[in-house]
């Protein structure tokens, strides 16, 4: 794939009980991929390999064409990443972290920042230790967003939101999108968020990748023993074996 | 349980000609989104709801209203455009195809062939003579029908 925006090439690792292996996908420019699978499939070591939180014991991670580690600084500037446990100083206010955070962006957009920040009626004024649970996730996508990231890396954005939140925020996924210069991985066990907006699903299960394709594809190939077929019937077969 | 999701009527102002498109899609319905999404806009430009030279959302627009992927909306588009019913003009958008009243009367009736050809070939399957379907669906056409 000429411009891949992500390009995991054979990336292994190993913990005690568990392990990542030749784990292999390429993401083009300007698409939506879901990265999904059971818990405890190895969605969040794969994206901590990519943020460099975790190193692969072998194999090779390339964004925007450049190797994940050696271009450490230059990747993550155009990265946004949403890590699964939000992390805030949680006695600051949301409009302290957003102040914080843009110190280390260079490309920081702050009355994008103020938009998003107002389309999601977060209140800056608050403690973000006061946020709910669906105003935290917004914060967060609001902060990794702001700096207007090539790649959004999101890891189980939805877990825990109720539908209408989760419909907001997948709305404003498609329009961050954009002129399709921009990219977005997301990782997730909530399938039927993918159902709609993924144009790419990766499949992992117990450390190893299952399938990794266009959706329509995954789902035209399923649907023709099984009409109804979803991404979760899809996921459900590649966990029980049943390639 | 069937879920549908209605395109914002108008999200912002800047749209032409599609404020009044009503698109309706589900991920649960057996029928690719891509091929939903076919089947209502040519629905809409047989109706006339849609004119010849009336512009359409952008492709990244139309997914990120229809809550969408890009790759499926691209793939609507694609089949609209070769069955001739969409041009995209390169640097302008994309626009109904100038059709002739006589296009759209032909392609009206190519659909409405392909469906009674189904149901003729239903009725034969079920032994009935081609009279008795033609009965049947004169007795349609008049209302006169017993579901039960």
């Amino acid at each position: 794939m000429d411009d891949a925006v992500l390009q995991l090439c054979k990336i292994s690792k190993a913990y005690p009980g568990f392990e990542l292996k030749d784990v292999s996908f390429e993401l083009p420019r300007g698409y939506i991929m879901g990265l999904v699978g059971p818990n405890g499939a190895g969605k969040t070591t794969i994206i901590r390999i990519m943020m460099n939180l975790a190193r692969a014991d072998s194999g090779q991670a390339a964004i925007f064409g450049l190797d994940n580690v050696a271009h450490e600084t230059e990747v993550k500037r155009r990265i946004g990443y949403v890590p699964e446990n939000h992390n805030f100083y949680d006695d600051m206010t949301a409009g302290w972290m957003a102040r914080f955070v843009r110190q280390y962006y260079p490309t920081w957009d702050q009355n994008y920042f103020d938009a998003l920040a107002a389309r999601f009626e977060i209140d800056l004024g608050k403690r973000a230790g006061a946020l709910s649970k669906g105003n935290r996730a917004k914060l967060s996508l609001a902060l990794a967003m702001a700096h207007r990231p090539e790649l959004l890396i999101l890891d189980e954005p939805t877990s825990g939101l109720d539908p209408v939140v989760r419909r907001e925020l997948l709305a404003e996924l498609l329009d961050f999108m954009g002129d399709g210069e921009r990219s977005v991985l997301f990782s997730t066990h909530i399938t039927s968020d993918l159902d709609r907006v993924a144009d790419y699903i990766t499949i992992i299960v117990d450390g190893r990748i299952h399938d990794s394709d266009e959706k329509d594809a995954l789902l035209e190939k399923a649907r023709k023993d099984e009409p109804t077929a979803s991404i979760e019937d899809i996921v459900i077969l590649a966990a029980r074996g049943e390639k | 349980m069937r879920q549908t999701f209605l395109a914002p009527a108008v999200r912002d102002s800047g749209r032409l000609g599609w404020d009044d498109m009503d698109i309706a899609i589900s991920p649960n319905n057996p029928v690719p989104m891509y091929q939903q999404i076919v089947d209502q806009v040519r629905a809409q430009i047989l109706s006339g709801e849609l004119k010849p030279g009336d512009p359409l959302p952008s492709i990244r627009k139309l997914a990120a209203d229809l809550l969408a992927s890009v790759i499926t909306t691209k793939r609507a588009y694609a089949d609209l455009e070769a069955e001739g019913l969409i041009v995209t003009r390169p640097g302008l958008g994309t626009f109904v195809a100038d059709l002739s009243l006589e296009d759209i009367e032909r392609l009206k009736a190519r659909e409405v062939i392909g469906h009674l050809a189904n149901a003729v070939e239903e009725g034969r399957s079920l032994g009935l003579e081609d009279s008795e379907i033609a009965e049947l669906l004169q007795n349609v056409l008049d209302g006169r029908v017993n579901y039960g």
